[in-house]
């Protein structure tokens, strides 16, 4: 708790800085959230370039626009939402509604960590699979609720849209995923599996 | 095995799925790098920044170059463009520059000699044949005419005996000038009083005398006979035989193509 408000603490000096031009505490700003924008970026477009990209992009209009965050207020989710315009404007621009065929992470090749315990490999793959048939929009919402653990309104502030289109493009996302996981070979057979069990 | 056709397994397989990935992921060390010259740009770019993008101005290292010196270009660029626009706007408005410039025996003071025009009798004006040459002879461009082409004289007007067609033309050529031609370069002056100069471009001039030697085939042609003192009347050269007719395109040389004839009544002829 106490290295919470600590951290804010250094934040905010960090933004007051940063609106008066002082470039050196933008990057201690970078070192700070860097690696969980990267991260978010990676998650949805699934593609490690176009995720370079979106963040880079992004760092270059928080710079640009650091004078208008208001004190006191989320700066991470502030950058999520630049982050997510400049996805949502590189997809338009370059086509990136469907993610790239092949895989940006490999989760089976890793070590067992406390997050695959629960995860084995052939499920995880099945996901992934199917997360690259899903929209950008779709992508985005679950990255959000399920990587952020964001609410819904704190999705909406992020994404610029209702609470309602959330609430729906979460519904929609899920069941996507859903179909797309049951429409894979690895689904069908495993579906097959259940039924004559 | 696990189901994921609950949701809610679903999606706790998703968070540990993305959480998973996100463990290997760190941005790329080279992200400052990347980002750190472009801090510089404007915050909200111009039209003049747009431009110079567009134009793939080069971005330099220093921001602050970027920042004031692509615009500037940008800017020096279209006043460059502007002004050229302008001059070329000018010299349309000007027309064609004349072809030759006259002699300067034929820069007369104020009232400038003029070319002969045709009455105000909706005849078309005297046509003169263009004759290039390599001298400063005036050749394309007539000079305005302040001495009107007698209208018996013009083709649609009723025949003269020749009497009276000598007469016409002589009037009519007193105290102008013939300029031109296309072999000898000459320019002669015909003083009323039927003397005159003849001289040559770049060369000697002579006195001499003129006379409408007559009217051709018709009243609206007529022959100037020019001699030059010490020669043999009998055997005038034939440089110094023109004709001129008015026709229907208006006043026509055939012979030695003189390209106008010019007024020059006070001037060359009260000496």
């Amino acid at each position: 708790m106490a290295e919470d408000i600590l951290t804010a603490q250094i934040e905010r000096e960090a933004i007051l800085r940063c609106q008066q031009g002082d470039q050196e505490a933008f990057r201690r700003v970078l070192d700070f959230h860097g690696d969980h924008l990267y991260r978010t970026a990676l998650l949805i477009t699934r593609d490690a370039s176009r995720a370079e990209e979106a963040v880079q992009e992004t760092l270059i209009r928080a710079w640009k626009k650091i004078r208008s965050f208001k004190a006191g207020t989320n700066l991470r989710a502030w950058l999520n939402r630049l982050l997510v315009n400049c996805i949502s404007n590189l997809s338009s621009r370059k086509q990136l509604e469907r993610a790239p065929e092949e895989a940006a992470f490999s989760v089976a090749d890793t070590g067992a960590g406390p997050e695959q315990s629960a995860l084995n490999a052939e499920t995880a793959a099945m996901l992934q699979s199917a997360l690259r048939t899903l929209s950008v929009e779709h992508r985005t919402v679950l990255v959000l609720r399920f990587f952020n653990d964001l609410s819904l309104p704190e999705i909406a502030e992020s994404t610029g849209w209702r609470v309602g289109t959330v609430k729906s493009r979460l519904h929609r996302a899920t069941a996507a995923l859903r179909d797309a996981v049951a429409a894979s070979p690895a689904g069908i057979a495993r579906f097959s599996e259940e039924v004559s069990s | 095995m696990t189901s994921l056709n609950d949701t809610t397994q679903l999606e706790r397989q998703l968070s540990s799925l993305f959480r998973a990935e996100a463990e290997q992921a760190h941005l790329p060390l080279g992200t400052w790098q990347a980002i750190n010259p472009r801090m510089g740009e404007p915050n909200a770019p111009s039209v003049l920044w747009r431009l110079s993008n567009a134009i793939s101005f080069p971005r330099w290292r220093n921001p602050m170059k970027v920042k004031y010196a692509a615009p500037a270009a940008t800017v020096l660029l279209a006043a460059i463009a502007a002004v050229l626009f302008i001059l070329l706007v000018n010299d349309e408005d000007e027309g064609p520059v004349p072809a030759a410039t006259p002699t300067p025996e034929l820069q007369t003071p104020s009232p400038r000699p003029t070319f002969t025009p045709p009455p105000a009798t909706s005849t078309p004006e005297p046509t003169a044949t263009v004759v290039p040459t390599a001298t400063a002879v005036p050749t394309a461009t007539p000079l305005p005419a302040t001495k009107s082409f007698p209208v018996a004289l013009q083709l649609n007007s009723e025949p003269l005996a020749e009497e009276q067609v000598v007469e016409q033309w002589t009037d009519y050529l007193g105290d102008t000038e013939v300029v031109g031609n296309n072999q000898f370069n000459t320019v002669l002056t015909l003083c009323q009083d039927g003397t005159g100069r003849i001289r040559n471009v770049g060369g000697p001039s002579a006195e001499m005398t003129w006379s409408v030697a007559k009217s051709g085939q018709s009243w609206n042609q007529v022959t100037v006979q020019v001699l030059i003192p010490g020669q043999d009347p009998t055997d005038p050269p034939d440089r110094f035989a023109w004709r001129l007719e008015h026709g229907a395109d208006g006043l026509d040389v055939e012979e030695y193509d003189p390209v106008a004839i010019v007024d020059v009544s006070g001037e060359r002829c009260t000496a």
